[in-house]
């Protein structure tokens, strides 16, 4: 039989820091929030522009933080259990009544 | 002291009297029934009352179970095809499995090829083309094909008595869940293309109906009904001729797909379509309802169960259920067999189904992401300071990835997205025992199913986790498979990733079989070898070493067609009574000749010699071939054979006249030709004086008590079964052993079943056991056979030879070659050329190489049937 390769350099997602391509978004948006905010309200601490610590520490936070739903778990992990906490446990079945009406607009209704 | 004081004092005192009393009884009395109520909540009360109260509540439940409203992406059917709430469309195909274990490289590779032309074919982005292999118990389908095909009258009936006892035996292992059913299914998922266009507009629309019908004044009312509506159902709601106009959209896309197809794929008609909905959705179900009007929500139909998450299991009606996926797909390579793990194996007999998703990609987009990715790989390879650091990693990576660009350069090859999953059930659970029972099934089923797809090289799968498997579960139902990821995604090009599909399969076995054999992948298939469409050959080969189960095989085989045909008829050559018991049981006539006797085979006898009716071509052709083994006439003298093909349709002629019906019969026989040499008037020489030498050759017979009578009456009784053995013959001088041999075979080929109504002739089984030592002690057997094998299939007659190993058939290559089945047994050193000959690929000759019998057991052959370059193994 033919050899047809599988590179896993294609399957895999590319990795910096641990963090995922689709993920440095959200590091940066920490990144941003942790330094505007401060930024806008002009909040300091001990004379020290708040933003700067804030800033840092976000995106410190949110590299550590999207480490730890990655590494160990399965792909998607967050997104599956906040769905399943969302969901519940039990799909019930439909009740008499809990139908919709139907999905093709009958002519006299347009 | 005053009143007042001393009435309160001594209110206090009698009310602290009387708490005190009260304490004194009440206390103990509560410890008492405190302990009591624990003694209480340990008894058997308890649990019977805890039991009634969770009942109640699931009684109060009823008219409102607890949990979220099950949902489905499904909302109806438009013609065939499934209409989802976006708008989009999903249509569902058969899919024929194919046969290809055995087969040739080339062949399971153009198939795959073709399958990853259609996967890469331009399509809409998010198409998704699903594949379903289901499998499960099987019943016994081969079972009833057979008891369909089954005459009633006109059979053998100890051989049915047989037969019944042996398909009892296959009736319970199929009830034993030992045998396996596949069925494979493709369903493609098209997307709504203007879905962001018509969701934006879908609040507006019944807003406006809305306002229509409740007028300014209802504003409020008709803001917060639309808003209600919109939100509720998010069902994408259009009107006939928009509906018609995006399904003819999405039906280019079907058609495309049926076109590119390597195999073929043929719709699913509305009905079935609507069974395979409603019964993938419905477990329990065991009917379909009548199909609602086009335009109903078809959730209450298919959401009219719940399914309960139990941990690493749900509970989906009666049916405990389980996802296993695949996380790291077969590498470093892959090849198009790779899934034989799953689609043929004898260990996975439960109910199961193997998905494998294609999801087609935006192909620019793609294009982009890896030339992005490309360009951080090379960065990651230039250090700080600009120098190229050249690891190994950093080599392979790039290399994996600019070959993958060089693939989709020109539009080649396209990138897809594969998600591939296992969806398992346990059996089916009424009570909580049934269920601990059936969870425990479903556990052990998974951990095989793991365990088979991490044989593949590099593959790893795992079971989903409680919160993946709610969300990979809904979306894994039939006809539910859409786009949005769920992180089972494994991206390659559509080369590479067809493999995953399953298409491969066993031989299906014949339609009306009359013998069931059951193959070591779990599978039950019947043959028919009167089945001329499969076995356009009338002549079938057995070739197994010695105790390799030939004999009882083709005992099996002469049994059930006496039990399962009428009128069959079946005529046996053996040695060293292989066949005794079974003609003992089925009470059959075994016939030997014995010196002393009187029991011999005319040769000059045929069927309607009695009515008078003059020879053919081929009854001629044998008298002339025994009375030249008997005058010891080589082959190549054809004036001998002249004179004696004149000479035995001169006695014919003279002689058949005789006979009419109600007569006593009357026979030629050898003493006529002699007489026949002696008085006929030959012109020539050279013609007299052969005459002469073959009157003296013949001579020595004339009144020979076997080779110069008529046939005895114990061989002209008709018999179902009769068995010739070959070894009686040792006690013959040499030439009167080869006669008797060549007169027993010419019979036996000349043996046709009798003419039915309807022009057909009942079929016949003939049998020639232990072919080498035909070959080594009576050769010219070997020209009756290829005469009888020939002209067999005309008369619904069926010859098997069989013999130890291929070799033994050299003497009658043309034959052999072409025999329509191959049954081939256990073997003895090389079969190169056996291999060879049959066309087999390698995978065909390494299955003889691993045939493994288990004596007392079973045997096991590799079947090869047709011939040529059309074969199936």
């Amino acid at each position: 039989m033919r050899a047809r390769p599988v590179r896993s350099q294609i399957y895999l997602p590319v990795l910096r820091f641990g963090i995922t391509d689709q993920d440095w978004a959200y590091v940066l948006l920490a990144g941003s929030l942790g330094y505007s905010v401060p930024f806008l309200l002009e909040l300091q601490l001990y004379g020290v522009p708040l933003e700067l610590w804030i800033g840092i520490i976000a995106i410190l936070f949110s590299v550590a933080g999207l480490n730890m739903i990655r590494v160990g778990r399965r792909p998607q992990w967050l997104k599956h259990v906040i769905q399943g906490m969302l969901r519940g446990e039990i799909a019930r079945r439909r009740l008499p009544g809990e139908g919709s009406p139907p999905w093709i607009i009958p002519p006299l209704n347009h | 002291m005053d009143v007042n004081i001393a009435i309160t004092a001594a209110g206090c005192a009698a009310a602290l009297g009387l708490g005190a009393g009260a304490s004194i009884r009440l206390i103990p009395a509560a410890l008492r029934a405190g302990r009591d109520l624990k003694v209480w909540e340990r008894g058997i009360d308890a649990e019977i009352e805890e039991s009634i109260a969770d009942d109640e509540a699931l009684r109060l439940r009823l008219a409102r179970p607890k949990g979220r409203r099950r949902d489905s992406s499904i909302v109806g059917l438009y013609g065939s095809a499934i209409r989802h709430a976006d708008g989009s469309f999903t249509r569902a195909y058969h899919m024929e499995l194919a046969p290809t274990v055995f087969s040739e490289d080339a062949i399971i590779e153009a198939r795959y090829d073709g399958l990853a032309r259609l996967l890469a074919a331009r399509k809409p982005a998010g198409t998704v083309i699903q594949f379903r292999l289901s499998a499960g118990p099987d019943p016994g389908l081969a079972l009833m094909a057979h008891a369909d095909a089954l005459d009633t009258d006109g059979i053998h009936l100890e051989a049915a008595l047989l037969h019944a006892l042996g398909m009892r035996k296959y009736q319970e292992m199929a009830e034993c869940h030992l045998f396996r059913q596949t069925v494979l299914t493709a369903w493609v998922h098209v997307p709504n293309p203007a879905k962001k266009k018509e969701s934006s507009d879908a609040f507006i629309p019944t807003f406006s109906r809305e306002l229509r019908a409740r007028g300014i004044s209802g504003f409020g009312q008709a803001l917060a009904a639309s808003w209600a509506k919109s939100r509720n159902d998010r069902i994408l709601r259009r009107i006939i001729e928009e509906e018609q106009a995006s399904f003819l959209e999405a039906e280019k896309t079907f058609r495309l797909i049926e076109r590119e197809g390597p195999v073929k794929l043929t719709r699913f008609s509305r009905e079935e379509t609507w069974g395979a909905l409603y019964l993938g959705h419905r477990q329990n179900a065991r009917s379909v309802p009548v199909l609602p009007h086009d335009g109903t929500d078809l959730r209450d139909y298919l959401c009219g169960e719940t399914i309960e998450g139990r941990g690493a299991y749900l509970l989906h009606g009666n049916y405990p259920a389980a996802v296993v996926s695949l996380f790291v797909p077969p590498q470093p390579v892959v090849t198009a067999d790779v899934l034989r793990m799953l689609s043929i194996n004898g260990h996975l007999n439960f109910r199961h189904t193997v998905v494998a998703e294609f999801i087609t990609l935006q192909a620019e987009k793609a294009i982009k992401q890896l030339d992005r990715r490309i360009r951080q790989v090379r960065r990651s390879m230039i250090g700080a300071s600009g120098r190229v650091r050249d690891t190994p990693e950093g080599r392979v990576a790039y290399a994996d990835l600019a070959s993958v660009r060089e693939e989709l350069a020109g539009g080649r090859e396209s990138l897809v997205e594969a998600r591939f999953y296992v969806i398992v059930y346990g059996e089916t659970a009424r009570n909580r025992a049934e269920l601990e029972q059936s969870v425990a099934g479903l556990d052990r089923y998974c951990e095989q199913v793991i365990t088979e797809i991490r044989k593949i090289p590099g593959a790893d799968a795992e079971r989903e986790e409680p919160a993946a498997l709610k969300a990979i579960y809904q979306r894994a139902l039939v006809g539910e498979a859409d786009s949005r990821p769920t992180g089972r995604e494994i991206k390659e090009t559509a080369h590479t990733l067809s493999p995953l599909i399953p298409t491969e399969t066993e031989w299906r076995g014949a339609p009306r079989p009359h013998t069931l054999l059951s193959l070591p992948t779990g599978r039950l298939i019947g043959l028919d070898l009167y089945d001329r469409a499969l076995l356009p050959s009338p002549l079938a080969l057995v070739l197994s070493a010695p105790r390799g189960g030939k004999s009882v095989f083709l005992g099996r085989l002469m049994s059930d067609v006496l039990a399962s045909k009428a009128h069959a008829r079946v005529r046996a050559v053996d040695f060293g009574e292989s066949f005794a018991p079974l003609v003992d049981t089925l009470k059959g006539r075994h016939l030997r000749f014995d010196v002393g006797s009187d029991r011999t085979i005319n040769v000059f006898d045929y069927d309607g010699i009695e009515r008078g009716e003059l020879p053919d071509e081929v009854q001629v052709g044998f008298v002339v071939g025994d009375l030249m083994q008997l005058a010891r006439v080589s082959d190549g003298d054809t004036v001998a054979e002249d004179i004696l093909t004149r000479l035995v349709r001169e006695v014919y002629a003279n002689e058949v006249p005789r006979n009419r019906p109600g007569a006593p019969k009357h026979e030629p026989v050898l003493s006529h030709v002699v007489d026949m040499l002696r008085t006929y008037p030959f012109q020539g020489q050279l013609a007299k004086e052969r005459a002469e030498t073959l009157k003296m050759a013949l001579e020595n017979f004339c009144g020979h008590t076997f080779l110069d009578a008529p046939t005895h009456p114990d061989f002209l009784t008709d018999s179902m079964l009769d068995v010739y053995e070959l070894d009686s013959l040792e006690q013959f001088p040499k030439r009167v052993r080869e006669s008797l041999a060549y007169r027993v075979a010419a019979r036996v080929t000349r043996c046709i079943g009798e003419l039915k109504p309807d022009g057909t002739r009942a079929p016949t089984l003939l049998v020639f056991d232990e072919v080498w030592k035909i070959v080594g002690e009576y050769p010219r057997i070997l020209d009756v056979i290829k005469r009888g094998a020939r002209t067999g299939g005309k008369e619904n007659v069926v010859t098997m030879l069989a013999s130890q190993a291929y070799e033994d058939f050299a003497v009658i290559p043309d034959i052999t070659k072409t025999a329509g089945v191959k049954l081939i047994g256990k073997q003895i050193g090389d079969f190169t050329k056996l291999a060879q000959d049959c066309g087999l690929s390698p995978q065909g000759a390494a299955a003889i190489a691993c045939i493994n019998n288990v004596p007392g057991s079973h045997a096991q052959f590799v079947m090869v049937l047709g011939s040529g370059g059309k074969i199936s193994i």
